[in-house]
């Protein structure tokens, strides 16, 4: 080696020798070697939110009190969570046991990534009658169970009393009984010089508002009872639909609530310079932690004709692997069983759970800001299940919806288009 | 292409400078100064800003200038990363895959390379065509393939995968060959009258002689593996095998809402690399002046 | 066979390589092109379909804008990296102080990695937070700008900022190691000629670089035609896909839609179109030598 002296190639292998030595100590990594005797149950998620620390800490707890078991959490990129689920099951490396959006799960079906568990579930003594309603709506498929459900998450109103009062709202007396009451408080607001709204522009939280905004408004599902086309557009819900847009759009482009185009909207609400923020469940925690006692947590406002909200609820499923043994399997359900009848702790991040004995457990009933939100989920709306498309990750769908908050389609013309990309999908 | 028309340098030593020809004008190095250190300013910043953000503690309001050159500043996301997510795990990763797909690209080019440039055997245009033609399609373009091949030979999400379509790569033999064509034919003349075997003659003379174009090969090949994204990223699920690119994007997905933990991966695995490049750069810059590229 | 006889040392020693390059390049090559004809289920059943794929493709109006996005990233960002390379290069072979600093500086973020570099900027691009618009708010221009959503155009300034800041160090050492090899005798004859620093630059440097350049520009073509992971970790295709390349798409279509199909059919027209774009360039610099 004369090419570079000697000293730098010492320095070097130093440098190398050093990282290989750390790395390899079993305390740096979390995938550490285990006594045996432990099964290690593989556990994929996609929590890269608050409540990811939430998880973290739930698998934390479950291990130290199940020396027996090592639960190896491993979270994966929102965005491209079921492009890795797919690909993992495909390649022969799926993980044991996997955390799938309830209205998600008939694409997974039809891809053959997940398989049923009645058996398992009922061995393992999960109840299906304990939980809430519209989650269990979509975990059955032609009389099988396909996903055990964890929670409810919903959009919720927050709001920061400090930034409202310095605005001359009082907090208590918040009132907000339509869209307009919303838009005129979010003006005063405005004049203060706060940020009225904190609210993306990409990704799918405009198309859950959109949602929320169409059912509010009378709405009827957005697709047909076979699921095989979009009925959003049709001659009954067409006016609706358009004008549930008219009124996004408007927040964005006409009122300016929503400064265009926020990258980062919960950090701007915790940095305390807005008023509102809509989000979902999971960040009760994150932002009480940041704004204490300034916080307000609201459940979503009526701001047309009736209430609705949209909503979503994380589910265990068992991805197909042949390599998963009887007793991985086994545990793997011990795993969730506990999660299920240790919910409050996952409600701590702010999700309902969706085990209803929960509710009545005294560590839920601890928890701040319930009695707010606790009966939104009586009005909660999902998106539509189906063998082939969802919504919430739908590249097209959500590109035409930016394409119109953006001004590059007209609204009406966007929300036929998107209907049209729907029906295409739909028949694939 | 660029390989057809490479000569074999003399190893002219590129220390050796033109300063006294590049004499210039007050006015003009005042301007050069002045735009070097701008521009410099512009490419050291964004590495700056990480590694100070790196230092503020998680969640911590880093919204504005000011906030940034004021306490708090914390270790913390240091401790946590390093107990959270197996980076150094990733840095060993890449290391190891980008040091094993460099040796193994030389082995490869140089041992394919000398029977093509020093021999007339049959089938030789065929090889060179071959090799011509795989040198015009990208990797991006066979993901569907190796994808399928992988997952058949059950390799995917393994280091087989992240190593083996890396490298038998057809720029390296044409490479290798292009310089083993100018090498004088006198050489392995005498070996061979001298009874010296074709291995021999291969690793004694011909490599040494083709130091710098192999010196190039490999920082070309090594930089390349260590870039390499979209591959590793579609074919490597489990997070022990991941590289740094693939393990970066992986490890920030957990933190959406939080510029420092991201932060500090970025500098985690950013300065070893940085160390060993201020180390060789000297030889990197050699590396590609020897390159027979020009 | 006599002749085979001879030469079986040269076949053996190409033997490794061979079997790998066929396994790992050529097989895949033949397997895409068999896939891009077929409708292809990775669980389930494969047909025969023709052309359909490629029918598909040219009626599929992401893909043909795909195509759009990747000539509009090529035309600006080639140049930008053969001139910007080249002015760095100057400044790093220019008798200065500190030049090595300033050459380890320019190449650094070459060895950062493409996610590093993607993970930085997007610190840096980000309103209400980020280092671009806390910099503009310091000098009193009160704008949150989200660099990489909201508009198309400052998207594709962004992308290609963060592709000249990641990639232009790697050009610099290519035009360096050229500048370094000009016969100094040159520029000592220009002088005692009475030439200007800048008559110099012009009429030995610039001419002197003609090959380099050259083959940088080719590179950077085929670089360029392939991007991907910057804009698929800094503006993941977006604002409403205005950023999606081909590349994107290929990866859209075939790992998150596993539509292999038509996947493995955009791969085969992206290798069409650079084995055009590369015939064009290699005509261009073989009449140039």
């Amino acid at each position: 080696m004369k090419v570079a002296g000697k000293t730098k190639v010492l320095v070097a292998g130093v440098l190398i020798a050093g990282t290989l030595a750390t790395a390899c100590s079993p305390s740096q990594t979390q995938s550490a070697v285990h006594q045996s005797g432990t099964t290690t149950i593989v556990f994929w998620d996609l929590f890269g939110g608050a409540d990811g620390t939430t998880m973290n800490q739930i698998v934390k707890k479950f291990n130290q009190t199940h020396p027996s078991i090592h639960v190896q959490e491993e979270t994966q990129d929102w965005g491209q969570y079921y492009t890795k689920l797919i690909t993992a099951v495909l390649g022969g490396k799926a993980p044991d046991l996997a955390i799938s959006h309830v209205d998600h799960i008939g694409i997974l079906r039809t891809q053959g990534v997940i398989e049923p568990l009645d058996k398992e579930a009922a061995s393992a003594g999960i109840k299906w009658s304990q939980f809430f309603e519209p989650p269990m709506k979509d975990a059955v498929i032609n009389g099988k169970h396909y996903a055990i459900p964890l929670d409810i998450h919903t959009y919720l109103l927050f709001y920061n009393k400090k930034v409202l009062q310095s605005a001359g709202i009082s907090p208590s007396q918040l009132n907000i009984a339509s869209y307009n009451d919303f838009v005129s408080i979010c003006n005063q607001v405005k004049e203060h010089g706060y940020v009225p709204l904190s609210f993306g522009e990409s990704g799918w939280g405009p198309l859950a508002i959109w949602e929320t905004f169409y059912y509010q408004m009378g709405g009827t599902s957005l697709l047909n009872k076979a699921g095989t086309k979009e009925t959003f557009t049709d001659a009954t819900n067409d006016a609706v639909a358009i004008k549930a847009m008219q009124k996004l759009y408007d927040l964005y482009n006409t009122s300016h609530i929503i400064p265009s185009n926020i990258s980062n909207p919960d950090e701007l609400f915790k940095s305390g310079k807005a008023a509102f923020c809509i989000e979902g469940t999971w960040s009760v925690d994150d932002f009480h932690k940041a704004l204490g006692d300034q916080l307000g947590v609201a459940q979503m406002p009526v701001f047309f004709q009736q209430p609705a909200a949209w909503a979503d609820s994380h589910t265990f499923v068992l991805p197909v692997n042949p390599n998963r043994t009887p007793e991985q399997t086994k545990d793997a359900m011990i795993f969730v069983k506990w999660i299920e009848n240790h919910a409050w702790m996952w409600a701590k991040a702010g999700h309902i759970p969706a085990n209803k004995i929960i509710q009545n457990t005294p560590q839920f009933k601890a928890l701040p800001y319930r009695s707010n939100y606790g009966s939104q989920a009586s009005f909660v709306k999902y998106f539509p299940m189906t063998d082939t498309v969802w919504m919430m990750s739908d590249n097209e769908i959500l590109n035409k919806l930016q394409g119109i908050l953006l001004k590059q389609t007209p609204v009406a013309r966007g929300v036929q288009e998107m209907g049209q990309i729907l029906d295409r999908q739909l028949e694939e | 292409m660029q390989v057809r028309e490479a000569m074999p340098t003399s190893p002219a030593p590129v220390s050796v400078r033109a300063d006294s020809a590049l004499r210039m004008g007050r006015l003009t190095r005042v301007l050069l100064y002045l735009v070097a250190i701008v521009l410099s300013i512009l490419w050291v910043v964004p590495s700056l800003w990480i590694l100070l953000v790196s230092f503020k503690p998680q969640g911590s309001n880093v919204l504005n200038v000011a906030s940034w050159f004021q306490a708090p500043y914390s270790v913390g996301n240091y401790v946590y990363a390093f107990t959270h997510a197996p980076i150094l795990l990733w840095l060993l990763n890449s290391f190891l895959v980008a040091l094993i797909v460099t040796v193994l690209v030389l082995l490869l080019s140089v041992l394919c390379a000398f029977p093509i440039s020093q021999n007339r055997f049959p089938g030789r245009g065929l090889v060179v065509f071959l090799l011509a033609l795989g040198l015009m399609v990208p990797g991006e373009a066979l993901l569907i393939p190796f994808y399928l091949l992988f997952r058949s030979l059950h390799m995917l999400d393994g280091y087989g995968a992240l190593i083996l379509p890396s490298i038998a790569v057809p720029f390296g033999v044409l490479l290798v060959k292009q310089f083993f064509d100018g090498l004088s034919r006198e050489y392995f003349e005498a070996a061979k009258m001298d009874g010296c075997g074709v291995l021999r003659m291969i690793f004694m003379i011909a490599v040494p002689l083709a130091r710098p174009a192999l010196a190039a090969l490999a920082i070309f090949t090594f930089l390349g593996s260590w870039n390499n994204f979209l591959w590793p990223y579609i074919s490597i699920t489990s997070p022990n095998v991941m590289t740094v690119p693939v393990g970066i994007p992986f490890f920030n997905s957990s933190y959406h809402t939080d510029y420092t933990l991201p932060a500090t991966a970025d500098v985690i695995v950013s300065i070893p690399v940085f160390i060993v490049y201020v180390l060789f750069q000297r030889h990197i810059i050699r590396g590609f002046a020897f390159s027979g590229l020009k | 066979m006599v002749s085979v006889r001879k030469y079986m040392p040269s076949y053996l020693l190409m033997l490794p390589f061979l079997i790998l390059y066929l396994l790992f390049t050529f097989y895949p090559i033949v397997r895409g092109l068999i896939i891009s004809l077929q409708k292809f289920y990775v669980l389930g059943t494969k047909r025969f379909v023709g052309l359909a794929n490629y029918n598909y493709l040219l009626h599929d109006s992401t893909f043909l804008s795909s195509i759009w996005h990747t000539v509009i990233f090529v035309v600006f960002s080639v140049p930008l990296l053969v001139i910007i390379p080249f002015c760095l290069a100057l400044i790093v072979n220019a008798p200065i102080k500190g030049r090595k600093i300033y050459q380890a500086i320019f190449f650094l973020p070459m060895i950062l990695g493409v996610s590093v570099v993607s993970s930085v900027w997007s610190a840096m691009l980000g309103n209400y937070g980020g280092l671009v618009d806390a910099v503009l708010n310091a000098i009193g221009i009160h704008q949150e700008i989200n660099w990489t959503a909201q508009s198309t155009q400052l998207a594709w300034i962004s992308v290609l900022a963060v592709t000249v800041w990641w990639t232009a160090g790697f050009n610099m050492v290519l035009y360096l190691a050229a500048l370094q090899d000009i016969p100094k005798e040159l520029y000592e004859a220009a002088s005692l000629d009475g030439a200007s620093g800048w008559a110099k630059t012009c009429f030995i440097t610039l001419p002197s670089v003609k090959r380099v350049t050259i083959l940088i520009v080719f590179l950077q073509f085929i670089a360029s035609f392939n991007v991907f992971g910057q804009i698929f970790l800094l503006t993941g295709g977006g604002p409403a896909g205005a950023t999606t390349t081909i590349v994107s798409y290929i990866y859209e279509k075939s790992f998150s839609e596993f539509l292999f199909g038509p996947g493995a059919a955009a791969s085969y027209i992206l290798f069409f179109i650079l084995l055009i774009v590369s015939l064009i360039q290699l005509r261009l610099m073989s009449k140039t030598e």
